[in-house]
């Protein structure tokens, strides 16, 4: 099936099997591995992008799905190579060690500033990411992040 | 790939939905946000072998008024219904059960239809349905039809729904001035289905109340509710009605919770509601 749509602000067209998961014609199609993808069940959230400015779960739509959208991922987050604050503040806090839940976490703080609705307090940030699983961390180090980078 | 292979098939409206359906067949099935489709579909538990999109039916979102009911799309997502304030004075049980239903990530298209479809003992909106005594409207190419919450789940992930058939709309009770509402659940985690969940309303005297997650479908509280009803200090006899509408429960059991624990919850998160809402 034809699916055309705009993923980092370039125009995407291409023919794909209607079976073929928005993270797989991410990922395999696109090469565009930033977006990792871990339970492929929509738990985890690492495939977490921003789809028509809201984040969801790329392991949980399909490729065709997403005709016509706008879809950003991890590696559109800023366009001139330098990071953006909030991730800043994630190298500087060490919010992450393997980083494989990072990419997830990053589009579903992107997508919250877009709707200006960032997190303030430390509950506030919790619940938040409580759709993004990191196994290192522990979190606190993340929630510091982002409470340091709020406005 | 994960999923097996199907057809997609993309409806522009209702008609086209239902026709589509009747034509393609019982495997056929449709999807609108799919957060819990394309999981069991990822796991091959649901193998159909054609999907029809209704995500995109203009006639399947929003919500609308009419008199005392607030209609609302079946496709409307639960993002979609957070970000509307106005409903907030209509429907304050839904409004304060949504932000616990999945995640930021699943809300964004995870739909109001798609959870009752879904029919989890556990869903949130499932639960707040039975409590306010929503109507549902299915409709196929033949005609339309309306079903109390009662007469639609009919066990876990089991409803009233016929092949061909699609639920469209959600009509709900305007509150009136002055309800207070209360919803409580208590999850393993943030987002997780809940374990136990209680949705309670009180306008004026009608007391509402129900629980999720105890049984395969909600438990509307009619013994509580006629309890407190005969009661003269209703404050006073909230442990002794809990006590009898729980008597005959036989709750669900599983690897997250025994069913005595849920049978605790239970009456917990029942008294914690009564008492945030009766005067």
């Amino acid at each position: 099936m034809k699916v055309s749509c705009t993923v980092n602000g370039e125009r995407v067209e291409a023919d794909v099997p209607s079976r073929l998961l928005l993270s797989d014609f991410l990922r395999h199609e696109l090469r565009l591995t930033g977006t990792n993808v871990g339970c492929e069940m929509g738990v985890c959230g690492a495939c977490t992008v921003i789809v028509n400015d809201e984040p969801v779960r790329s392991c949980l739509m399909f490729a065709v799905q997403a005709d016509g959208a706008t879809v950003g991922t991890i590696e559109g987050l800023d366009s001139d190579g330098r990071l953006t604050p909030i991730q800043r503040a994630f190298h500087e806090r060490h919010a992450l060690q393997c980083g494989f839940c990072t990419p997830g976490i990053l589009m579903t703080l992107a997508a919250l500033e877009l709707r200006n609705a960032m997190p303030k307090t430390e509950t506030d940030v919790r619940e938040a990411l409580s759709g993004n699983i990191c196994r290192c961390t522990g979190y606190q180090n993340i929630v510091d992040a982002v409470l340091e980078s709020a406005p | 790939m994960k999923p097996a292979a199907f057809a997609f098939h993309q409806a522009q409206s209702v008609g086209e939905a239902v026709g589509l359906l009747a034509q393609l067949g019982g495997e056929a099935r449709p999807i609108a946000g799919g957060q819990s489709l394309v999981p069991a579909m990822n796991l091959r538990m649901a193998t159909p072998d054609a999907l029809v999109d209704i995500s995109r039916i203009p006639e399947l979102q929003g919500w609308r008024k009419i008199g005392d009911r607030i209609h609302i799309g079946a496709a409307t997502t639960q993002a979609a219904l957070l970000r509307e304030k106005d409903l907030a004075e209509h429907l304050p049980l839904l409004m304060a059960a949504l932000p616990n239903i999945g995640h930021v990530q699943t809300r964004s298209r995870g739909t109001i239809g798609g959870s009752l479809v879904h029919a989890d003992p556990s869903a949130e909106i499932a639960l707040v349905a039975a409590t306010l005594e929503a109507e549902l409207v299915l409709r196929n190419v033949s005609g339309e039809r309306r079903l109390s919450t009662r007469d639609f789940q009919l066990g876990a992930l089991t409803t009233a729904l016929e092949p061909g058939e699609l639920l469209v709309e959600i009509v709900m009770p305007v509150a009136d001035a002055g309800t207070r509402c209360a919803f409580r659940e208590l999850a393993r985690r943030h987002g997780d289905f809940a374990l136990v969940a209680v949705a309670a309303q009180i306008a004026g005297d009608r007391l509402s109340i129900a629980v999720g997650g105890l049984e395969e479908v909600p438990r509307r509280c009619d013994k509580l509710i006629e309890k407190l009803k005969e009661a003269n200090n209703a404050s006073a006899a909230i442990d002794e009605a809990i006590r009898i509408e729980l008597g005959d429960v036989v709750a669900l059991s599983d690897i997250h919770a025994s069913g005595s624990y849920r049978q605790h919850l239970a009456a917990v998160l029942l008294k914690d509601c009564l008492l945030e809402i009766l005067p």
